[in-house]
């Protein structure tokens, strides 16, 4: 079911080519992220996983050209609706943010401007790019409640961030994404600091938002069982790399970059028990402009004997069956079958 | 045989300030761990989980309810004293619960002094082998906290609890602050603990897919109250309480890899 809502001859919404991010005042090292390359279609949800340091959030805040000091993008380009975002002025990028790519971040309550109500808010999103009557803006708001699930909007446009729980917080901050009808939303682990309860009917509102409104989704997690449960398409990011990527159901019941293994034997889901004890990648992630030269993995790879892992960088290698999966391994031909040996 | 530690009927209010309203965090619970046992309390935020298992070693003071250790109650700061020596306690964040200016062997030792086990050489033999029973180098009690990574941190909390040797180890949320790969170092090593030096464990954590991996016996835990308690393989595959049966079923189930 997942893959039939793979279209791969719809239109590419976004379209990030070889983009990389350096260091400012470290030019030589190695960038934090480098040569990230993907597409997001329309009603089509891409999820990037990684753990911390995989420069998964980096590459979503790039996606705005919002990154923080002391990092900027070297090279690439990040093609939204025919504009390259990379090479938008302040003033066109204010065009671009809430209207044509919207962001919702981890933490609703920092994420909120705790002086404003609901209303004022989301008022605040069309006014910045729209010249509406105060009519037609609290209909709006009203509209873009209701869409996002908000109880009883009409009484709560009064209500202060602090009023709400976690959960109506993050719906707030996703209506607000999304009442400029953007084309794109970048999600960056917005439900990593809710209940599970609650996580669960935020991934099936921007499940249902991305394909009812034909939006193309960004979705960041470090959790293998949200991607599964919101995404279409996975990228596997390690050491400011992409090491694997594909169909969500193909990547993740056949993984085939030891990376991509690692995390899922390491991670427990309802199946796991003592009896199949977790499977933890030994060592730690290399630490930011130490990659080694060839595979960045290779200093914790298990199957390291089986292939070249140094100097040469290794290259993609496309699954046959199925060549929207693909992974990047000196050992071309890794395959699960193989590993579990 | 006595239950190690026990709580009956815990009753837990905190009194708002100016304005703001009275909060009743825990509404009349019990629990009880046997020597050796793994349970474990799960709950959304607020359910009182962690108010809980902060009352069980004297970090917070139940308004009503009485703790037992050992079959006796728990009243005076010496009977608190003496349940300390059978429980410790490990925090969430490991970038907060250990000291900054301490190098990492003052910090293990500090119990060991404070208890005045040992000589000073005793001490630093038993810092060093517990050091190595973590995962850690002996001569990392020289460094400083902030030379490592959040899952190395929380290997020196958990050395801090185990150089006391208790008889069981309260962890709140321990490996909720770790990326997957480290988390599973930890569990690992706390399976390990458990197994070969028989230490108890109270785990407390949101996390239904940790707990179930871990955890003997299972709390549920839901506005102050615990909803339903059972052993692990009964508690998931024939959840009672209409709440553990919604919670179960929105975890996310991910797809697990054919044949692993």
């Amino acid at each position: 079911m997942i893959t039939a809502r793979m279209d791969s001859q719809a239109e590419a919404l976004l379209s990030i080519r070889g983009l990389t991010i350096a260091l400012d005042d470290r030019p030589g090292t190695s960038p934090v992220v480098q040569n990230l390359t993907f597409d997001v279609r329309e009603g089509e949800c891409v999820g990037i996983v990684g753990e911390s340091g995989s420069g998964k959030s980096l590459s979503s805040l790039a996606l705005l050209n919002m990154l923080p000091k002391g990092v900027h993008i070297s090279s690439g380009s990040i093609i939204a609706a025919g504009k390259d975002l990379t090479k938008a002025n302040e003033r066109e990028l204010r065009d671009v943010r809430g209207s044509l790519v919207s962001m919702v971040f981890q933490d609703p309550g920092a994420a909120l401007n705790p002086s404003r109500t609901v209303g004022k808010l989301l008022a605040d999103v069309l006014h910045a790019h729209s010249d509406l009557s105060r009519e037609s803006i609290r209909e709006r708001s009203i509209a873009v409640l209701n869409d996002v699930g908000f109880p009883d909007p009409e009484s709560r446009l009064k209500s202060f961030p602090f009023q709400l729980s976690g959960g109506l917080r993050q719906r707030v901050a996703i209506a607000m994404a999304l009442i400029n009808r953007p084309r794109i939303l970048v999600a960056d682990e917005p439900t990593t600091s809710l209940d599970v309860s609650v996580q669960k009917g935020i991934l099936q509102l921007i499940r249902r938002r991305t394909t009812e409104d034909r939006i193309g989704c960004v979705f960041v997690s470090h959790d293998l069982g949200v991607i599964a449960e919101v995404a279409d398409r996975v990228v596997i990011m390690y050491s400011g790399q992409v090491v694997e990527e594909g169909p969500v159901a193909n990547v993740l019941t056949n993984p085939r970059h030891p990376y991509t293994r690692g995390l899922i034997a390491s991670a427990p889901n309802m199946t796991s028990t003592l009896a199949n004890p977790l499977r933890p990648i030994p060592g730690s992630l290399p630490s930011v402009g130490r990659t080694p030269n060839g595979c960045a993995f290779q200093d914790r790879c298990p199957d390291k004997s089986k292939g070249q892992c140094a100097p040469q960088d290794p290259s993609w290698t496309t699954d046959s069956k199925n060549p929207s999966h693909r992974w990047l391994c000196h050992d071309s031909s890794n395959s699960r079958a193989k590993a579990s040996l | 045989m006595k239950p190690l530690l026990e709580a009956t009927g815990i009753v837990k209010e905190f009194r708002g300030r100016g304005r703001s309203l009275d909060v009743l965090a825990l509404d009349g619970v019990d629990f009880s761990i046997m020597p050796g046992e793994v349970v474990g309390i799960v709950g959304e935020s607020g359910s009182g989980k962690s108010t809980l298992s902060r009352i069980l070693v004297g970090i917070e003071q139940a308004t009503k309810g009485v703790v037992r250790h050992n079959g006796e109650e728990v009243n005076t700061p010496a009977d608190w004293r003496k349940l300390r020596f059978d429980a410790q306690y490990i925090f969430q964040d490991p970038y907060l619960s250990l000291a900054p200016h301490m190098s990492v062997g003052q910090s293990i030792g500090d119990g060991l002094e404070i208890r005045g086990e040992g000589t000073p050489a005793d001490r630093a033999k038993r810092i060093a082998t517990t050091l190595e029973m973590v995962g850690l180098k002996a001569s990392d009690a020289q460094s400083y906290p902030a030379v490592f990574s959040g899952g190395q941190r929380q290997r020196i909390s958990l050395a801090r609890a185990l150089v006391l040797n208790p008889k069981v180890i309260i962890c709140d949320e321990i490996v909720s602050g770790l990326d997957v790969s480290v988390q599973a170092q930890i569990l690992n090593l706390l399976v390990e603990l458990h197994r070969e030096h028989g230490v108890g464990l109270v785990f407390v954590s949101h996390d239904l897919r940790v707990v179930k991996y871990l955890c003997q016996r299972i709390l549920v835990m839901h506005r102050g109250l615990v909803v339903e308690s059972n052993s692990t393989e009964k508690l998931f595959s024939n959840p009672q309480h209409e709440y553990t049966q919604h919670l179960l079923s929105c975890v996310p189930a991910g797809l697990s890899p054919s044949g692993v």
